[in-house]
């Protein structure tokens, strides 16, 4: 029983003394968070083996659905010179030099598709990685755009770049219409998606919820949205999809908000009635 | 060392002053929040009877950057806002109520320590 008093206070004051000096460094501002810095070689193994294993852990789960497909393949490939090109480039083809300044610097995904599982593969592009400058698709994306995306991204390692550039892609068709019920849930996921909390205090998302514009606590039992629309449902899927046509002045920008999301915000934000 | 405690003083008993000066306009102008009922429609600390759900709350109004989506946020154009509403957004449920400049002036010094 001493012993284990002992023990306890021991590892009490090493604690203690480890905060301390993570305290230090945080506020003496030691660590240099520069993107031109380069990471210590350990910090780099730390952070891609940690990346590397949550990846893992949850792509084994994914069900990957036939993938060996030219048509498929052809639609991917539209996806990947609309979104992904920009980043992480293609044979004989450079990121554009905004993304040569990032840390980490963007993947060759040759590599990466043919070093990972199709499933792994999926499970980041749906919900990308925080801290990267990879976003997550999901709010971007249908699950079979992804597959799409994916689909391409497995015969990327097989391409010479004279064969991806003659390449024919194919414009894959509008997503199908998805589920008409609201939900709440997924409209706090869409809401942290569309960047809501960079500009807003939002109850329930953690962000910089900067005092840009006011804060959403109360949203649901507000009377009047904007200072201009009555609060109902059909109002707020309005002014989320296009506050600059409710009020030209304003300086909540339309952010390309899906029928969908909007209505899944909506239901959301009805749901914060406390003003605090 | 006591030259430092001097300078403490003087400096404290000067933004003190200044601070007096602000604090009885800040007071006039809660005084005049109320008295235009600002709270039928806005939640404004300190003014017991703002807990109006109309319009955004007040409280961090200082720190907002913009005003009512609109403006941007410093002491001249909230008071604008506050005088002519409509005048920088046509559709707002918020009305005109004939605010003078000089109450415009003592609200905003109220408005401004919301932080």
């Amino acid at each position: 029983m001493r012993r284990l008093a002992k023990a306890a206070s021991i590892a009490a004051a090493i604690a203690a003394v480890v905060g301390t000096i993570a305290g230090v460094a945080i506020q003496s501002g030691w660590y240099d968070v520069s993107a031109v810095e380069q990471h210590l070689k350990p910090t780099y193994w730390l952070l891609e083996t940690a990346m590397r294993r949550s990846v893992r852990v949850r792509g084994a789960n994914v069900a990957v659905p036939p993938l060996d497909d030219d048509a498929l393949a052809r639609r991917g490939l539209a996806l990947y010179r609309r979104n992904c090109v920009g980043c992480h480039g293609a044979p004989g083809v450079a990121p554009e030099p905004f993304a040569l300044g990032l840390a980490p610097v963007p993947a060759n995904l040759a590599y990466t598709a043919r070093e990972w599982p199709a499933g792994d593969l999926f499970w980041v592009v749906k919900y990308g990685l925080k801290m990267t400058g990879m976003p997550a698709w999901e709010f971007r994306m249908s699950d079979d755009e992804l597959w799409a995306t994916v689909a391409f991204l497995k015969r990327l390692p097989h391409l010479s770049p004279r064969e991806y550039e003659a390449l024919q892609a194919t414009e894959p068709p509008p997503p199908a219409h998805e589920s008409t019920h609201a939900d709440p849930e997924r409209g706090k996921r869409a809401m942290h998606q569309y960047a809501c909390a960079s500009c807003h205090v939002i109850p329930g998302l953690v962000g910089a919820n900067a005092p840009v514009g006011p804060p959403l606590a109360g949203f649901g039992a507000r009377a009047i949205i904007a200072g201009v629309l009555p609060n109902n449902p059909e109002n707020t899927v309005r002014w989320l999809r296009a506050p600059r046509q409710v009020n030209p002045a304003s300086a909540m920008p339309d952010l390309g908000v899906t029928e969908r999301d909007a209505r899944d915000m909506a239901a959301y934000l009805s749901t914060l009635k406390d003003t605090r | 060392m006591r030259a430092m405690v001097v300078a403490w003083i003087v400096l404290a008993a000067w933004g003190g002053e200044a601070r007096a000066a602000a604090g009885a306009d800040a007071e006039n102008g809660k005084l005049l929040l109320r008295q235009y009922g600002c709270g039928t429609c806005h939640r404004i600390p300190g003014v017991a009877a703002a807990q109006g759900d109309v319009g955004p709350p007040l409280a961090g109004v200082a720190r907002r950057v913009y005003l009512a989506g609109v403006l941007p946020n410093s002491p001249d154009n909230m008071a604008r806002w506050i005088r002519a509403p409509r005048q920088y957004k046509p559709n707002t449920t918020m009305p005109e109520l004939g605010v003078s400049e000089a109450q415009a002036r003592e609200m905003v010094a109220y408005l401004q320590g919301l932080r």
